[in-house]
């Protein structure tokens, strides 16, 4: 049983960190199935209450988190999913295919309302501004590209990278974009006007397989290849901390701020775990087994302490997992 | 994409410099504009009594509310960002909740050319100008129980002499909502008190000229004035409100003019820091900037040729300057420099030539001379991910309570500083026909576009680019213009 002891350092926040939270006990809770191909990506509502799943069968499944009905399957791509966000106001889902195309669904209707057609090879993730008038996608065309949700018109295209962009993602009042790619470069844009703004870069340059921002925006967490997260302060361009412990190699594994109680840094593992740090003392709190494939996605729930969690082809199974703290 | 040195000056210091873009109303012809004090959102008034909001950030309509049906000539936003006052050329006043999407309140003055003001911290207070009235101002409490009429508050300033017949022109609140200002025809201030709505007492600021519009900044604690006879005045509150003794000629403290052309200034606006002054002008689309500080002028900033502006907005804390001409919003900002350091943060601009000395391992694939790479252990200092105080915010007001925005969304009480996007999405898109068919049917559907996907069918691709595996050194066999071969780069450890 690990005790968490804290010296009497200078925090960084004006409230003082906790971090004698006590470890979290997840369980799975929940086990549901359905697709026929591999899942490559699963998030949450923004009010807690539906699961979707994006799937290479090229269907988007919605999910109870409570009983594990599925509620819905939306198609209408031609080839496979390869991520997927929500709107705020939890009515639209964004999509991005393979199909170098980007379509938004209606959660209610069950149907397509927008595609969004431009890039030039296969698009690789997306996000939604938090005012829901723009999406942002990053493509294995080496740009990313910013949409207009009510038109369908691509109003910027940035020439971001020089390899398959493989995440983008906005801070918390759209003004920043973050995007990382395969050539190691993690770059900030401002949403205004489309300019880079800052290059991470460490050390070595290990391909980065997986951005995002900090729920406040102030600090951004990435994955790369060489099984490492590292949360930056991105003002300064430092890496403040590294976790490890898993195996990253080959897949872009999300990665998750988990605030709802404990402060913790989730991901998915290729050896078919999933793996929970202190987000504070960088040490695995938790180790989390079921899954028989690599766990390529993973998510926190905004509103509980619940992480569902998907597995690759042969595996193809969904995991809720509740907790205490 | 112009690329200067490292040390360029701060994007935000000094005026803006050029005309940037123009905003795409979709059709609207705007008339006026009202920044929030956050600076994330722009309330346009058009032509067809639509209030569009505008969210600053994307420079996209956000939402379109229809209260009037007249021209707008007026708006103003409420402390809490929450709602938006417009008034309209016949007359009508209403007031929209842009949360709960509702119109709060609605009446009219049946007077054209009202001006209306929202008190700057209590949110239920509006203030509406209308100088063709006996009693031209008037306060509205809002969400009162008594559902007709709102309470009418006038403020009673006649009975003073030296201003009883005078007429208030203009009106504007001090930042804090301490007082109300009010400019009359003939270069009078009268100051009433805003909770108790009484005269407190009145100055004169010049010979007999009509103060068109005051403008109070937040901060340096000015005022400016500018009055029929084309001269802006630049006062300082403190010496209005304290020093001076009622119905006294306070002296100015600066005064702007055009002395060569006598220009005739139709709506001025100050910078956040208090260090420039704009105006417009009444001829053409040029806007005139001057240093408060040196009282020099600066560029001046043109737009189209041909129209003149019926409205301007300075930012609350961007170098950004709005106007409305023409039904268009023209914005003008500072020229973006990139740096080069943003792409490449290793990379170092240098000014001239330097005679570079080549170090003795420099350029060795292995440097056996060089010591062992010290790295300095990384301190483990708590981070905090997740609160954002209100402190940090550039809009925050002095006043502001410290608060945690993070946790202020949660519990509904903080201002609204970003507005959700709404608009209707049902339509759906008409050149794809399998769009509306649901995931049984797809099957038919895709039967009948075999030759558009005759593109997409491509031997040994991956189903998923994210489930398959997708190694860096990619498979040769696979088409050329679907991956470029990787450049050569070290390779994946193992």
């Amino acid at each position: 049983m690990e005790t968490q002891q804290q010296q009497a350092r200078p925090s960084e926040s004006a409230h003082p960190v906790d971090s004698t939270f006590p470890p979290p006990n997840y369980q799975c809770r929940l086990t549901m199935s359905g697709h026929s191909k591999s899942i490559s990506c699963l998030k949450f509502s923004p009010d807690g209450r539906i699961l979707a799943t994006g799937s290479a069968d090229k269907t988007v499944r919605l999910w109870s988190p409570t009983d594990g009905k599925c509620e819905k399957t939306i198609g209408g791509h031609k080839l496979g999913i390869s991520d997927l966000t929500w709107s705020n106001d939890n009515q639209f889902i964004g999509t991005c295919s393979d199909d170098k195309s980007l379509k938004i669904f209606d959660v209610v209707a069950g149907k397509c309302s927008k595609t969004f057609r431009g890039h030039s090879n296969y698009v690789f993730c997306c996000s939604f501004n938090p005012q829901g008038s723009l999406i942002a996608s990053g493509s294995f065309d080496e740009t990313v590209r910013v949409w207009d949700v009510r038109t369908g018109n691509c109003i910027k295209t940035l020439p971001a990278h020089a390899d398959p962009v493989s995440a983008v993602g906005f801070n918390r009042d759209g003004t920043l974009i973050c995007s990382s790619s395969y050539d190691g470069l993690v770059r900030i844009w401002d949403t205004a006007n489309g300019q880079c703004i800052k290059t991470l870069v460490d050390e070595d340059n290990p391909p980065v397989s997986f951005v995002r921002f900090s729920p406040n925006g102030k600090y951004i967490l990435s994955a790369t290849l060489d099984s490492k997260l590292k949360l930056w302060d991105f003002t300064k361009g430092k890496c403040l901390k590294t976790y490890e412990g898993h195996k990253n190699e080959k897949y872009c594994i999300f990665a998750n701020f988990s605030v709802t109680g404990g402060k913790w840094i989730v991901s998915g593992s290729e050896d078919k775990k999933i793996y929970i740090w202190n987000l504070q003392t960088r040490e695995k709190v938790q180790v989390l087994e079921g899954h028989n494939d690599t766990v390529i996605a993973t998510d926190c729930n905004p509103t509980q302490n619940m992480i569902a969690s998907a597995g690759l082809e042969h595996d193809n199974l969904i995991k809720v997992w509740t907790s205490d703290t | 994409m112009m690329v200067e040195s490292d040390d360029v000056t701060d994007q935000n210091a000094g005026p803006p410099q050029q005309l940037m873009e123009e905003i795409n109303l979709r059709g609207f012809y705007a008339t006026t504009i009202k920044f929030n004090r956050f600076g994330t959102a722009a309330a346009v008034g058009t032509n067809s009594g639509n209030l569009a909001i505008v969210d600053y950030t994307t420079k996209l309509v956000i939402m379109e509310i229809r209260e009037h049906w007249h021209p707008i000539n007026s708006i103003d936003w409420s402390f809490n960002g929450k709602l938006v006052a417009s008034s309209a050329d016949n007359g009508t006043i209403s007031v929209y909740h842009l949360v709960e999407k509702r119109t709060l309140c609605s009446f009219s003055t049946h007077t054209p050319n009202n001006v209306v003001l929202f008190h700057p911290r209590n949110n239920n207070v509006l203030t509406v100008l209308n100088f063709s009235r006996e009693n031209p101002v008037v306060s509205a409490r809002l969400l009162d129980k008594s559902d007709s009429a709102e309470q009418e508050i006038l403020y009673g300033y006649r009975h003073v002499s030296d201003i009883s017949t005078d007429v208030i022109t203009s009106i504007s609140y001090s930042p804090k909502g301490k007082y109300l200002l009010a400019g009359t025809n003939k270069s009078h201030l009268i100051v009433f008190d805003s909770e108790t709505f009484q005269y407190v007492k009145h100055f004169r600021l010049g010979q007999s000229h009509q103060i068109r519009q005051i403008y109070v900044t937040r901060k340096a604690d000015y005022m400016v004035t500018n009055s029929s006879d084309r001269v802006i005045r630049l006062f300082r509150m403190r010496s209005l409100l304290e020093d001076a003794k009622c119905g006294d000629l306070v002296p100015h403290e600066a005064k702007f003019t055009d002395a060569v052309s006598k220009r005739n200034y139709l709506f001025i606006a100050m910078s956040h820091d208090a260090r420039y002054l704009c105006a417009t002008e009444a001829n053409c689309h040029e806007i005139t900037i001057w240093d408060v500080r040196m009282h020099s002028v600066v560029q001046p900033l043109r737009g189209k040729v041909g129209d003149i502006p019926t409205d301007l907005q300075w930012h609350p804390y961007r170098s950004e300057i709005i106007t409305v001409a023409k039904g268009k919003v023209h914005v003008f900002g500072r020229r973006f420099v990139t740096t080069m350091t943003a792409f490449a943060p290793d990379f170092k601009e240098i000014q001239d030539n330097v005679y570079h000395d080549e170090l003795e391992g420099e350029f060795d694939l292995e440097d056996e001379d060089a010591d062992a790479p010290v790295r300095a252990p990384v301190e483990n200092i708590d981070v905090d991910v997740v609160s954002v105080p209100l402190d940090e915010m550039a809009w925050k007001s002095s006043d502001e309570e410290d608060v945690d925005l993070y946790e202020a969304d949660k519990a509904g009480t903080a201002p609204l500083y970003m507005i959700p996007a709404s608009f209707d999405m049902t339509v759906s898109d008409s050149n794809d026909e399998a769009e509306g068919i649901m995931y049984g049917e797809l099957a038919a559907a895709e039967r009948r576009k075999a030759e558009d996907d005759a593109i997409f069918v491509k031997p040994e691709l991956p189903s998923s680019s994210r489930s398959a595996r997708f190694s860096f050194s990619s498979q040769e066999g696979s088409s050329s213009d679907v991956m470029k071969p990787p450049r050569a780069k070290r390779t994946r450890h193992h």
